[in-house]
């Protein structure tokens, strides 16, 4: 077998999940943060991108957008945290050989490595996805724990309540394959 | 003559200061827990610097502005006092006019001051001292320090506390607000009054667990008595405590239990007596401006003369914030009292301006019927008053 042939034969083969995508539907992403005597924080913001060059899929999110109910707070973390105008965007690639798409009807639950870029650092993580299928269309929702440390982020401190390193997120979108 | 002192009466609640205090529906923040704002794990009383600092972002009207940082103001003493990190102080006022009729009775209208408390906390590392100090003209009998039917120097609170490193544990001693059920500040609800777990004057010695960690919060206390009252006949002892699990953030559901003995109770004047109350509580914003509280407690009592009694009591409360700073607080309670003829209904309307930070006015009308072997009385109240929590 040549080797144009075999290019050719696994390309074929791994066309589904080379198949662009493109977001469809509403979507978000929002991080809880915890503090001391059961204090929670939650932000949220609806700007979620979807990328894909045909070997990852790159979801972004603009963190100036992100809002946790309180203006002051949001300044706070968009100033003096992630520093926003240096670094807006959250960044996760997971690359497309490590996702597996269920089939119609079908939910599949998966936890993939990938690269998260947050403050201007890039860290390898692991991302716990579930991804749910009706006809061409996926309903995802992905959970990445993160530690602000490993990214440099100042720990958000206020007048005595300090959250801690450890956060959560949860990031859903609906796509459909092209 | 009359109207007159009522309408200057009313003017003086309207124009005087609201006390900030525990406020339930802070849920709507996504605020289930009171811990970070109050040095109270279950609410109401002192607030500390971050809870200071809320009060002005989120309880205050904004008139329009954005919040550029928290003014200096809302230290304590609108910030004329610059305590050391460790001393967390606090002013409490809370005052106006009443006027109250029932039947066909004339209205009778009277001032009320019903708190005006110096408030104070000490931290050294993981060890607290709490305490305040205040002065009642007439109520608040079970704190009182001071003998006298009335003009009373009161303590609500004093206790000495130790928090786990994480702060998801505190274990205090002394005289504390007994947990149970919502903390909230309408300390004559039937909820409240009935069951003797108001922070006005019904707090107990004893020793207390309170418990704040993620989604879940509770504190456990065994009740000593209230050592301010004399003899010890009449001192309760037993426990009171509440479970409150969060869901979400914008829903808060929990349980409470409170048993106590008395070798004569105080109230009810029978000897051998036994007081239950166990309930169920919750909290939710429902979204937008809407914030729904409930609370319903079966009460049992029995003594050494009489045989076991069933009663019941419900708050159903609704908070509606238009805009910030401006709530109206729509309210309908039940109280069927321990061998009592009927049920006893209520419905309140009530509005609250926080019109500065840590300042409040608040209006409240109560209707309630009062059942009776001849049938029933109505009652009307209208509550206006001044809350400040410098």
């Amino acid at each position: 077998m040549s080797s144009k042939i075999l290019l050719t034969m696994m390309v074929l083969l791994s066309t589904p999940v080379l198949a662009q995508v493109e977001r469809s539907g509403a979507a978000s992403a929002t991080f809880s943060g915890k503090g001391p005597a059961g204090f929670k924080l939650e932000g949220k913001t609806e700007e979620v991108s979807l990328l894909d060059d045909g070997k990852k899929v790159v979801i972004s999110v603009q963190l100036a957008t992100l809002k946790t109910g309180i203006d002051l707070r949001d300044r706070h973390m968009r100033e003096k945290y992630l520093e926003v105008d240096k670094f807006p965007q959250a960044v996760l690639e997971v690359l497309w050989t490590a996702i597996q798409l269920p089939a119609d009807g079908q939910t599949s639950t998966q936890t993939v490595p990938g690269k998260m870029s947050l403050h201007g650092k890039t860290r390898d993580v692991s991302v716990t996805y579930t991804l749910k299928r009706v006809g061409e269309a996926y309903e995802a929702i992905g959970k990445l724990p993160l530690n602000l440390k490993d990214f440099d982020i100042i720990l958000p401190n206020y007048l005595g309540v300090t959250v801690k390193p450890d956060i959560e997120t949860l990031t859903s979108f609906q796509f459909k394959k092209k | 003559m009359r109207q007159a002192l009522v309408g200057m009466l009313l003017l003086f609640g309207l124009f005087a200061s609201p006390r900030a205090e525990a406020y339930t529906w802070m849920i709507r923040h996504g605020y289930s827990s009171c811990a970070a704002c109050h040095a109270d794990p279950s609410g109401s009383g002192l607030l500390t610097a971050y809870g200071r600092a809320q009060s002005e972002l989120l309880l205050a009207a904004t008139y329009g502005k954005k919040k550029e940082e928290v003014s200096p103001s809302t230290g304590p003493i609108f910030g004329a006092v610059t305590p050391p990190d460790w001393l967390q102080l606090g002013l409490s006022f809370r005052g106006g006019a009443l006027v109250n009729q029932a039947g066909a009775a004339d209205p009778v209208v009277r001032p009320v001051q019903m708190a005006s408390d110096i408030r104070a906390q000490a931290t050294f590392g993981q060890f607290r001292a709490n305490a305040s100090l205040g002065f009642a003209l007439r109520r608040a009998r079970l704190a009182a320090l001071t003998p006298t039917e009335a003009n009373n120097l009161v303590s609500r609170d004093h206790w000495l506390g130790w928090d786990n490193e994480n702060q998801t544990l505190l274990v205090r001693a002394g005289r504390i607000n007994l947990p149970f059920g919502l903390r909230n500040v309408e300390h004559t609800a039937w909820v409240r009054e009935r069951t003797r777990t108001d922070t006005n004057e019904h707090q107990q010695y004893g020793v207390a667990v309170a418990y704040n960690g993620e989604g879940f919060r509770g504190e456990l206390m065994g009740i000593a008595g209230t050592f301010l009252l004399n003899p010890d006949v009449y001192r309760e002892r037993g426990y009171s405590g509440y479970v409150e699990w969060s869901p979400r953030t914008n829903l808060a559901l929990g349980v409470s239990s409170l048993a106590t003995r008395a070798a004569y109770d105080v109230d009810t004047r029978q000897p051998d007596f036994w007081r239950q109350a166990h309930g169920v509580f919750g909290r939710w914003a429902v979204g937008g401006p809407v914030v729904l509280l409930g609370e319903a407690d079966l009460l049992v009592n029995s003594a050494r003369e009489q045989g076991m009694g069933l009663g019941y009591t419900g708050l159903l409360q609704a908070d509606v914030e238009p805009v910030q700073g401006l709530h109206v607080i729509l309210s309908g309670e039940a109280l069927r009292t321990v061998g009592g003829v009927g049920t006893n209904v209520g419905g309140s309307v009530g509005l609250a301006f926080v019109f500065l930070p840590q300042v409040e006015l608040r209006v409240d009308g109560v209707a309630r019927r009062l059942a009776t072997d001849t049938g029933g009385t109505n009652t009307l109240s209208i509550l206006s008053q001044l809350h400040l929590s410098l």
